[in-house]
């Protein structure tokens, strides 16, 4: 596996609930409910002017308050939650105590990033094994989407061939989440601001009750269906050889939604056990030569696959081999961000030490500190990228 | 009979035949009744409609009070007799139809009006929670008025005079081109409509048959600051940023708000904002601006559906009459087509129209609107040359009036197109198509 195949930045939202109650109520709010107004229908909303001031708007958004967007958004989803139970600059939860945040945040998080549990080889029996806690106290974050306007780069936007690692983007919350509501799921943007893309729509169906903006697994990003506080099953199997249809899987959705940016990230599983041409080119595929120069191999990243292997009826997981349901963005990656680390091996356990994880250039082959990076987690939510054994734990 | 007698029924009969001369039951203009446009005529006989030379009871010569606003409600008040236009109720009375500015007292804005173009008109007038307090004693702020950084308004005590002048003077509504007390120095004439005026309206979301621009311009005399034609920082520390109100695009003051007074309510828990530089109103119902609907509805008026931040709906000019006055566009329709050659060609054969912008075609700039006009227009219309002397803006560009001398200037800027323009393509519009 090529080293960049694990770098898959997310623009999505998984935790970016946007509550009403302005800390006020225990219930749990939507994001097209509060002061973020999902349509025009109410003739009289009473929100417009919870965020902005007509005649002195302090920034050319009209927001009431100075500074950037992310300044603005932080007034009532930053530390403490001062607006949102939702405090994703500190990537937690006030609804119901201090919870995590799934998508983690945006300066600290609270994914317990050294959980050693795994999953085993088959024949494993079926269930969700695989766990990664989270953290009684938040941790500063050592990579995460920057959205405060700086420049950075949008990893693998274009098809595959096209010259370059990237392009340069301006990142805010706002070109993920439409602060005025658009009925999607977290009001993703069907079309993120930046990426120019044809646009993917996540519809707003999937379960909205507190524990699906939190978790007690970083690992399981399956929603709480049955209303009992943790993440259910995987979704039964998707189709086969047909494309699932939007609202049928959080991981095939937020998938195609991610790679509205990260384009060349996107690969789907088509074979059981795939058995490259000498010479041909899929730039769909996974396992196969994409035509890409960077992005040529790529590990399966799109929540299924053209032909899984997986009996019509039976949920996931094996995260072994027989099923890629899971194998999406947001299994490995923290949206927002992720305390996760890069520290290395200590010589001690066993000798020698070493520093592969922090050495692991961008997909430009440019680095920070080619030496020793310990911020070079690219939203991963295992130290030392140890989100790969959390599959291959046999490997 | 003694002289002083005499002197009582000759008052009265003078006063008889003033409100006689209002046509009660009839429209009174804000020019004719007792409002002298100019002094042109040596026997007015409208003077002692409202003055006492040396009787009076106010110090303005006023026939009663005690205030200037109590002395206007005797003829526009709801117990008035002398006008058609009862400002304190905003109801025209001779057809109870709703006044466009709405009224001191009460008005009848239907302000949960859900229809995403107009604003409707209520059967039954509601008391107004919001209004320019005219009744020369209580002493308000001028927000927004004055230069950049200067705090948030001067105190001001209003009148209904610091707006109109009562002596008329040929401007819409007879708006004073410098309002007193403003501290404006450069006029902001408002060109009168044509007659017959119309002071009521059936859909309050329309600003009326004036021009935006001058409008607001006329507005931001007082409030100065509130005037932008982008949301760039203004500099100043309070009004820094501001929605577009300068009139481009039908984004004008009166759109969203009613000049006299609204019966909108402000009770909801954000639209309860505070007042410009902090401070809060007594009730959240005073947190009404004026505005047109309940709880800023008037923002969703225009911003309809999906509101992204980088997609505006009045991106693209709305199609607002009068609200851009183009070299040529006399029906102020937003368009320079042959329908401007025919209103001109009516307006010089006598056949007034109501357009507010008749003066924009003197596309030869001579100061007066003649068939060549009307011709001009039509060569225009045919791509064909048109001539046009040197500093008359060129038919089609922005264009700003000033009627009382025929002085215009123009904008250096074209106005915006009349149609909104096709987005750009983009140019990375396919690399996505693997996602999707």
């Amino acid at each position: 596996m090529r080293k960049t195949a694990l770098i898959i930045g997310l623009v999505a939202g998984i935790a970016v609930a946007l509550l009403a109650g302005l800390g006020t109520s225990s219930e749990t709010a939507s994001a097209d409910a509060g002061p973020h107004v999902s349509t025009g229908s109410d003739a009289t909303p009473d929100k417009c002017a919870s965020c902005h001031r007509l005649h002195s708007g302090q920034n050319e958004f009209l927001l009431k308050q100075a500074g950037s967007v992310e300044d603005f958004c932080f007034a009532c989803h930053g530390n403490g939650g001062p607006g949102s139970y939702l405090a994703v600059e500190e990537g937690t939860s006030y609804g119901d105590g201090a919870q995590g945040l799934r998508a983690g945040g945006f300066e600290e998080a609270r994914i317990d990033t050294t959980d050693p549990n795994s999953a085993r080889p088959a024949p494993t029996p079926i269930g969700y094994a695989v766990t990664i806690g989270v953290l009684a106290t938040k941790q500063e974050v050592k990579s995460q989407h920057a959205v405060d306007g700086s420049a950075g780069t949008m990893w693998g936007y274009g098809v595959p061939g096209t010259s370059g690692a990237g392009i340069s983007n301006e990142l805010e919350c706002t070109s993920c989440h439409d602060p005025h509501g658009n009925g999607n799921y977290r009001i993703l943007r069907s079309v993120p601001t930046g990426s120019d893309a044809a646009g993917y729509t996540i519809p707003d169906t999937y379960p909205k009750a507190a524990a699906n903006y939190t978790t007690s697994n970083y690992f399981n990003m399956n929603h709480d269906v049955d209303g009992n506080g943790v993440g259910d099953a995987l979704p039964g199997a998707l189709p086969l050889g047909a494309t699932p249809a939007p609202g049928q899987s959080i991981f095939v959705d937020t998938s195609r939604w991610c790679s509205q940016c990260h384009t060349r990230y996107l690969a789907q599983r088509n074979t059981v056990v795939p058995t490259p041409v000498a010479g041909s080119v899929d730039p769909n595929a996974s396992r196969m030569d994409s035509g890409d120069d960077i992005f040529t191999f790529r590990h399966t990243s799109a929540g299924w696959g053209l032909n899984s292997s997986a009996p019509s009826g039976v949920p996931g997981p094996n995260y072994g081999k027989a099923t890629f349901n899971n194998r999406a963005c947001i299994t490995c990656h923290a949206t927002h961000g992720s305390n996760a680390s890069m520290p290395g091996k200590p010589a001690a356990s066993p000798a020698p030490a070493t520093h592969y994880s922090s050495r692991v250039p961008w997909p430009d082959g440019s680095t920070i500190n080619p030496e020793n990076d310990l911020e070079r987690a690219s939203l991963l939510k295992m130290n030392n990228r140890g989100m790969c054994k959390k599959c291959h734990s046999a490997q | 009979m003694s002289g002083k007698l005499v002197l009582v029924v000759l008052m009265a009969g003078l006063l008889a035949a003033a409100l006689v001369s209002q046509g009660r039951g009839g429209v009174a203009l804000a020019d004719g009744g007792p409002h002298i446009a100019t002094g042109s005529d040596a026997t007015p006989d409208r003077c002692a409609s409202c003055h006492r030379i040396h009787t009076a009871e106010t110090d303005t010569l006023l026939t009663s009070g005690p205030t200037e606003m109590d002395f206007c409600y005797t003829c526009h008040g709801t117990g008035g007799t002398g006008s058609d236009l009862d400002v304190q109720g905003g109801k025209q009375r001779s057809n109870n139809s709703a006044l466009r500015a709405g009224g001191f007292d009460f008005a009848s804005i239907n302000t949960t009006d859900p229809a995403p173009d107009s604003i409707g008109v209520l059967g039954t007038a509601q008391a107004v929670t919001s209004w320019h307090t005219a009744d020369g004693t209580t002493a308000g702020t001028l927000w927004g008025n004055g230069a950049l950084n200067s705090g948030a308004g001067p105190s001001f005590t209003l009148r209904c005079s610091a707006c109109h002048d009562p002596h008329g003077n040929g401007q819409y509504r007879i708006l004073r081109p410098i309002p007193a007390g403003s501290g404006a120095t450069e006029p902001a004439n408002v060109t009168d409509e044509a007659d017959p005026k119309v002071y009521s309206t059936t859909n309050y979301f329309e600003p009326g048959p004036v021009s935006g621009i001058q409008m607001s311009s006329w507005c931001a005399t007082c409030h100065t600051r509130y005037l932008a034609s982008s949301t760039a920082s203004s500099g100043d520390a309070i009004f820094a940023n501001r929605h577009v109100s300068d009139g481009t695009s039908g984004r004008s003051c009166t759109k969203c708000h009613a000049s006299h007074g609204t019966n909108a309510g402000a009770s909801g828990t954000y639209s309860s904002v505070g007042y410009p530089g902090g401070g809060r109103g007594t009730t959240n119902t005073a947190e009404s601006r004026l505005l047109k609907m309940d709880n800023r509805g008037i923002c969703i008026k225009c911003h309809t559906e999906v509101l992204a931040l980088t997609v505006h709906a009045l991106e693209a000019p709305a199609p607002t009459p009068a609200a851009v006055m183009l070299q040529g566009d006399a029906d102020c329709d937003g368009k320079v087509n042959s329908a401007d050659a025919f209103v001109i060609v009516r307006d010089v054969a006598g056949l007034n129209g109501s357009s507010a912008c008749l003066a924009a075609g003197d596309i030869d700039c001579d100061g007066e609107r003649t068939s060549l006009d009307a011709l001009g227009i039509l060569r225009y219309v045919a791509h064909l040359s048109v001539d046009q002397p040197a500093g008359c803006p060129p038919i089609g560009a922005a264009r700003t009036v000033t009627p009382s001398r025929g002085a215009e200037t123009s904008s250096p800027t074209v106005a915006p197109s009349p149609t909104p323009e096709a987005s750009a393509p983009s140019a990375r519009g396919a690399t996505s198509s693997q996602a999707s």
